[in-house]
């Protein structure tokens, strides 16, 4: 079976004066499986999310579905994947929050009036319909996570990137969150430092150390502590 | 909708032609010479300050609506609210920094005052930077810039009648001036 989502010798580093970032990561994520990114503050995470959709210079080869990555495709593969940033700030895109959910399908081709319709029911899963005349920059941290997870969510897409999902969430939309993406049927690369939220959903934990792939398994409780020791800051 | 902004316009499409460019050489007095530029800056300060109070009390949410409402294309739509949405954002950036100075507080002494200071606008203008990086990754990312023409507005046939009007107005004032001068 083709992975959703695959890493090949990648290395990245952003600038060609500076160390590898990410070096040698080859990686690949089968469609529906969920997989935590787990790892300390500047292991790497962000950037193999961004590498995933060319947001950073990369070397080596990275394909979403069939699909190689590299300018021509970028732009169907990013159409193909629902993205979260780390500051779900500067995603947001439009002055409410209903245009700014809707954007996504209306980008799509889907006239705009349609694309409002088909924002609402991930508000209501998400329990954002009721902000949905609010001005985004207006509302909370966690109630702004919810609007940009929304609008990664909205078009369904196969695979999903999500940095930092529960990061200012309370324990009940934590919650809430992590029973929706469990229900959907969508392969995922989460990047979090959530531990308990990340066994709630993922099926499968990779840990970053050093711009490399230091450990690779199912079971979370296995995942040794090892990786979590100041050594491992990048 | 149409009708009022053609309403709105008539006026100004109408007195183009008669707008006065040039005047005589003033006379003797200071406040002859003072006329012209007294009227450039008088009307400037005007169109200002309608400008200024359009904004006031426009909610950013209903100049969004106000334009999805106009039959432009909808990557115009998307491109003027862009530019006033990411000026608020920079502008509660700003809002941001200068809180975090007012709550940890200046260095004390004069001198530390005098080298802290220059370095503010350095950081305000690296944070700003960063932030309009982030903003461009993520409206690469949802794609901003390649929104399809199926999503803009329908053109209707009074909105149309009424681009048509303006525009040969336009034109016709545009074709009085030059026969005037002529």
């Amino acid at each position: 079976m083709k992975s959703a989502l695959s890493f090949h010798d990648v290395s990245v580093r952003y600038r060609q004066e500076d160390p590898f970032v990410l070096h040698g990561i080859s990686l690949d994520i089968a469609p529906g499986e969920r997989v935590a990114l787990l790892g300390l503050n500047g292991s790497g995470k962000t950037t193999l999310l961004y590498s995933a959709v060319g947001l950073v210079p990369y070397a080596g080869e990275i394909s979403v579905g069939d699909v190689i990555l590299s300018k021509t495709t970028e732009r169907s593969i990013r159409d193909h994947v629902g993205f979260l940033f780390g500051i779900p700030d500067d995603q947001i895109l439009f002055p409410n929050v209903l245009d700014d959910i809707a954007f996504t399908m209306e980008r799509r081709g889907i006239p705009r009036e349609e694309a409002r319709q088909q924002a609402l029911p991930i508000m209501k899963s998400l329990g954002i319909d009721n902000l949905a005349a609010r001005s985004p920059h207006r509302l909370s941290h966690g109630q702004m996570q919810r609007v940009a997870l929304a609008g990664a969510l909205v078009s369904k897409p196969p695979l999903l990137l999500l940095d930092e999902p529960s990061a200012a969430l309370d324990p009940v939309g934590k919650e809430e969150t992590a029973g929706l993406l469990v229900s959907l049927n969508t392969a995922m690369l989460i990047a979090t430092h959530d531990l308990a939220f990340a066994r709630s959903v993922c099926n499968r934990f990779v840990v970053l150390a050093n711009g490399t792939i230091a450990d690779d398994r199912a079971d979370p409780e296995a995942i040794s502590r090892d990786w979590y020791q100041p050594e491992f800051r990048s | 909708m149409s009708l009022y902004s053609m309403l709105l316009f008539l006026p100004v499409f109408l007195f183009t032609p008669w707008l006065e460019t040039t005047r005589p050489a003033g006379g003797p007095h200071w406040f002859h010479a003072a006329q012209i530029p007294l009227e450039i800056s008088l009307r400037g300060t005007a169109c200002i300050f309608v400008c200024a109070s359009t904004i006031a009390v426009l909610d950013l949410t209903e100049l969004n609506a106000g334009l999805a409402a106009l039959p432009i294309p909808r990557t115009l739509h998307h491109l003027l609210i862009q530019i006033a949405h990411q000026t608020a954002m920079l502008a509660d950036e700003s809002q941001r920094i200068s809180t975090a100075v007012r709550i940890r507080g200046l260095p004390l002494g004069r001198v530390s005052k005098l080298r802290f200071l220059p370095a503010v606008p350095t950081i305000w203008l690296l944070r700003i930077m960063n932030r309009a990086e982030r903003i461009g990754a993520a409206m690469d990312m949802r794609g901003f810039e390649s929104t399809t023409s199926a999503s803009r507005a329908n053109i209707s046939p009074a909105d149309a009648g009424a681009m048509t009007t303006a525009m040969l107005m336009l034109g016709a004032s545009i074709i009085l001036r030059g026969l005037d001068v002529l």
